[in-house]
């Protein structure tokens, strides 16, 4: 059963990767800009007010607490987007989906292998992309600044290595169901690219600012379990069939 | 000796419209199955349901006499569908080898490589599945599907799109794996010439109801009503003609000045008609029976079907 999962996976990550490493670079470099101009600032403006090294030491973990805590989030959420479009919409489309039903392989094999092939490559570059944020805001403003490496706290870490792959996971198995039974996949992907674009406006224009991300993960994480389990009840391969092209 | 593929009574409705009524089909082992009809008769969704991607709304299946929702039992079929199921940015080697894995084939004896040379692809094995023709893909979709060696095959118009050259192979290749391999297998088509080369049984579906199913030889010998043509040195005089037309059950189907052909349905026989012409002076040169061809039975049917056809379907 894992095997043949991960069978799917890999299939499909060696299609969508191949040649795509430079979503990974260009999502760093666009969101790794707006960090380290808001970053810089925060820190100009301390500097300014004659603030203490602790007081600063306290706001740059602050702010890295908050970059940990929505970045991963924001940049697996855009790539899963990408990927779930090469790797369900466009085999739907293809009709590649009947004969792969046809052979031993379960409708919950191809479900849970497609949805991995999407979420991996989400879930990593979210992860090491917001480390290697981290890290370059370390080097480049904060040890200037502070003279020493800072770290985020441990709840935006358990957001990131817990939380955030929780929810990625469940709103690609979610959205992937939808996509295998709906007669035009390409909606649920672009709801998807649409909620990641949501997420990263709300962190662009600080409308976001006094949210409680741990409310709005949760509220996340529960919609996309229910939903995740209703689409679960009624995905069927004759759905995935008759909802295919041609 | 348990059937290759058993469909009893079954029945699909889709959005309120009844696909099939009541489709009734047996394939043996060994069988070379054809299964006739026009686009939009049923075809596809009665494949669909012997591989257990559609369920019936109604009636059993057993392929191999086992349940086709089994992942086992999937893994003794080989198939080949509409959609070709091949990634285009894959080679045709690795093509190959993914469905090698998921049927859980090890290719450490060259499995695939001796599928690819069966269908004539070994050289292209290399070379991404995107360039390849329509017939190329055909065939290497055919190669896919002998790859974990299944006792029962399944073809979906396996000759549709494909040029005659490409058909000649394909038709070639499906008789090797029957009378080579002793493999069952099941091809739908709505090629009539096809069908009638390689399939020993036959079926005709029509808006979704079998309308005749049967040995392709008794089929043609009974359902077409089998033909006779008498060759003479000249034209039959008309006042015989007009004597002849009155034998019981004789019925005249051309007549040219060298040649009347006729079929009987009951009470006189073929040597009733001959006697009767040389007793009038005609001069009978040759005498010949001919089978109606497959193309004119399934006109027959499409057309309405005689009530003996439809008898013999449901016999």
């Amino acid at each position: 059963m894992k095997y043949m999962i991960w069978l799917i996976a890999r299939q499909d990550l060696k299609k969508v990767l191949h040649g795509r490493f430079y979503l990974w670079a260009l999502f760093i470099i666009v969101f790794g800009a707006f960090y380290f101009d808001n970053l810089k600032s925060t820190i100009s403006a301390l500097m300014e007010q004659g603030a203490s090294i602790d007081q600063m030491q306290a706001a740059c973990r602050s702010f890295l607490g908050a970059l940990t805590f929505t970045l991963p989030v924001i940049m697996a959420t855009f790539i899963c987007s990408v990927f779930s479009n090469s790797s369900v919409v466009v085999d739907k489309n293809k009709r590649l989906f009947e004969p792969m039903l046809a052979t031993p392989l379960s409708l919950a094999q191809v479900w849970l292998g497609k949805s991995l092939a999407v979420a991996l490559p989400g879930l990593i570059a979210g992860i090491t992309g917001t480390l290697l944020i981290a890290v370059i805001l370390n080097v480049v403003f904060i040890i200037p600044a502070v003279g020493s490496f800072i770290l985020p706290g441990a709840i935006p870490l358990l957001g990131a290595f817990v939380i955030m792959p929780v929810l990625v996971s469940l709103a690609v198995l979610m959205i992937t169901a939808m996509e295998l039974i709906m007669v035009e996949p390409v909606i649920p992907s672009l709801i998807f690219t649409v909620i990641s674009l949501g997420i990263y406006m709300t962190a662009l224009f600080q409308i976001s600012k006094n949210w409680d991300f741990s409310i709005v993960y949760l509220a996340i994480i529960s919609v996309s379990a229910v939903g995740t389990f209703c689409l679960g009840r009624i995905l069927s391969k004759e759905r995935v069939i008759l909802s295919s092209r041609g | 000796m348990v059937r290759a593929v058993y469909l009893k009574n079954i029945s699909k409705t889709l959005g309120g419209r009844e696909i099939l009524t009541d489709v009734r089909l047996k394939v043996e082992q060994g069988d070379v199955f054809g299964f006739l009809g026009p686009n939009g008769a049923g075809k596809t969704t009665t494949i669909r349901i012997a591989l257990g991607l559609v369920a019936p709304s109604s009636g059993t299946v057993a392929i191999l006499g086992q349940d086709v929702r089994l992942g086992a039992t999937r893994k003794r079929v080989g198939f080949l569908l509409e959609a070709d199921g091949l990634f285009d940015n894959l080679s045709a080697y690795d093509n190959m080898q993914y469905y090698a894995s998921i049927y859980g084939v090890d290719d450490s004896r060259g499995v695939i490589k001796k599928n690819l040379e069966i269908v004539g692809l070994q050289n292209r094995a290399g070379d991404k599945v995107a360039a390849f023709s329509k017939g190329m893909r055909q065939r290497l979709a055919l190669a896919r599907a002998l790859v974990h060696n299944p006792e029962l095959l399944i073809l979906d118009e396996p000759i549709s799109g494909i040029d005659p050259s490409g058909q000649i192979e394909i038709r070639q290749l499906i008789l090797e794996m029957s009378r080579g391999e002793g493999k069952t297998i099941f091809l739908s088509s709505h090629n009539l010439d096809e069908v009638q080369r390689v399939c020993n049984r036959i079926a005709v579906i029509d808006r979704g109801e079998i309308k005749l199913c049967g040995e392709t030889g008794a089929l043609q010998q009974t359902a077409g009503g089998r033909k006779t043509v008498v060759e003479t040195a000249g034209a039959i005089p008309g006042e015989v003609m007009d004597e002849l037309a009155l034998i019981p059950g004789l019925c005249i189907d051309d007549m040219t000045d060298q040649a009347l052909t006729f079929s009987l349905r009951n009470g006189s026989s073929t040597s009733d008609v001959i006697r009767f012409l040389m007793e009038r002076g005609v001069v009978v040169e040759q005498v010949k029976n001919v089978e109606p061809s497959l193309e004119e039975i399934y006109t027959t049917i499409l057309k309405g079907g005689s009530r003996e056809i439809y008898d013999m379907a449901h016999r």
